[in-house]
């Protein structure tokens, strides 16, 4: 057998699922349902619909969830990816420390003073992205993925592309860190600084630390040693990320 | 703490991108495996079903209204339901493996009767919306299933007015109430 519902009781009904309900309304409404048998199978199968309805769509979110599951890599693939890049930046490590131990081994025995690129070199490494997983993105349009995929293979320059593509509703904050170390990579260092000090600005959170390191080099970078200084203080008073490397380097540039 | 992104997100789902979505599923799925196997000793299926239910909580708890705003970052929000989730897992698997109880099998399979009604009913009315075919389906979805207000269906579906949308809702839910029954008659 077929019911017939009136728009009106749809409405009603829905009101009733939702809660919506209140006082002589939500009594009448009850009144009716134990009173009237079709009216109260109406409100079965209505139950029925809805629920049938939450229940459809939420098989299609899991669903959704369940395939974009299968397309990504198994997080043990995940994992070996990210430490390649952990290797590879390792080894950028080693360099720097290198020329780190040797430069100020020249400045200590020599008393010679050194130009600011060399200090540069022997300071700057770029920083570990621990941000995002460094898994190539399915599609031209992950953008951001890719962007932290070029810095991690340390193709810089297709990076601070990248970082400037993402999309504003992609972006997040810490992006303007490592477009900044990008930009470091390849000596630009007005464009990393002004990236570090806006992020240093709305950051907020513990990369602000590692954000001011590099800003002092970024500041040294471009030969503007007073203010390279002014920050490397700053990290030394304050004993933050780095402060023994800048408390030397701050003594090699007095 | 600002929570721009979190206001963003929210207001990204609500109007029924659901792209979103993935990327929040990609941006904290290794670290919430990671955490989730290290302190719950669960395998990585159990944190994969875990994750994904914690997901949709997420999502539903917005489309529903009960997330409107968020105080804490996305993040904190889907470990703290995902914690829950696991303990309530765990609990649950605890209980079958210790309830050595004979149980009332007449309560039992009365009780088990209804939920197979039940989902033979949801399962139908999946099979219904199929038929049933778009816009129908989808008008049906964004009302009942994302709740969204008439205004918000009209400009999804880019419809003239919001009164084309109202008298298309009703002739949907009606042709699914119709299908539906005749569906249950064929059987």
């Amino acid at each position: 057998m077929q019911m017939m519902i009136q728009e009106k009781d749809i409405d009603l009904i829905e009101k009733y699922l939702e809660g919506d309900l209140q006082g002589t309304e939500s009594e009448a409404f009850h009144r009716r349902v134990q009173e009237d048998a079709e009216f109260k199978l109406i409100l079965e199968e209505m139950e029925t619909m809805v629920s049938g309805i939450r229940y459809t769509g939420r098989k299609k979110i899991r669903l959704d969830l369940h395939k974009l599951e299968e397309s990504l890599p198994s997080l043990r693939q995940e994992r070996e990816t990210k430490v390649v890049a952990m290797r590879r930046f390792r080894i950028w490590a080693a360099a720097a420390s290198v020329l780190l131990v040797a430069v100020t081994a020249i400045w200590l025995f020599t008393g010679r003073q050194l130009s600011d690129d060399q200090l540069f070199t022997a300071y700057y490494q770029p920083y570990q992205n621990v941000e995002s997983p460094t898994t190539r993105g399915e599609t031209n349009q992950d953008v951001r993925k890719n962007a932290y995929m070029a810095y991690d293979q340390e193709r810089f320059e297709e990076a601070v592309n990248l970082f400037g593509s993402i999309p504003a509703e992609e972006s997040q904050p810490v992006d303007d860190f490592y477009e900044a170390l990008s930009h470091l990579s390849l000596d630009q260092g007005a464009e990393a600084a002004a990236l570090l000090a806006e992020f240093i600005d709305n950051g907020g959170d513990i990369m602000k630390e590692r954000a001011s390191w590099y800003l002092a080099l970024a500041h040294l970078n471009q030969g503007k040693i007073d203010q390279c200084k002014e920050v490397l203080r700053i990290i030394v008073e304050e004993q933050t990320y780095n402060h023994p490397k800048a408390s030397s380097l701050l003594e090699q540039l007095d | 703490m600002s929570l721009a992104k979190e206001r963003h997100i929210i207001e990204l789902i609500k109007s029924g991108d659901t792209t979103v979505l993935s990327r929040i599923y990609e941006d904290h799925r290794e670290e919430f495996f990671l955490w989730l196997t290290k302190y719950f000793n669960c395998t990585s299926d159990e944190a994969k079903d875990v994750y994904q239910n914690a997901i949709l909580v997420f999502y539903e708890n917005i489309i529903s209204g009960k997330l409107n705003e968020m105080t804490s970052t996305v993040k904190t929000y889907l470990f703290a339901v995902g914690k829950y989730k696991m303990m309530e897992h765990k609990k649950q698997s605890y209980k079958f493996a210790g309830d050595e109880k004979i149980p009332n099998l007449t309560k039992e399979e009365a009780s088990l009767e209804e939920l197979n009604q039940k989902e033979e009913d949801l399962l139908m009315v999946e099979k219904c919306l199929h038929l049933l075919g778009d816009p129908c389906r989808r008008i049906l979805e964004l009302y009942y299933y994302q709740r969204m207000s008439m205004a918000e269906i009209t400009s999804n579906l880019d419809y003239k007015n919001v009164d084309t949308t109202k008298n298309l809702k009703y002739k949907c839910i009606k042709r699914l109430k119709k299908l539906f029954e005749e569906e249950m008659n064929r059987k």
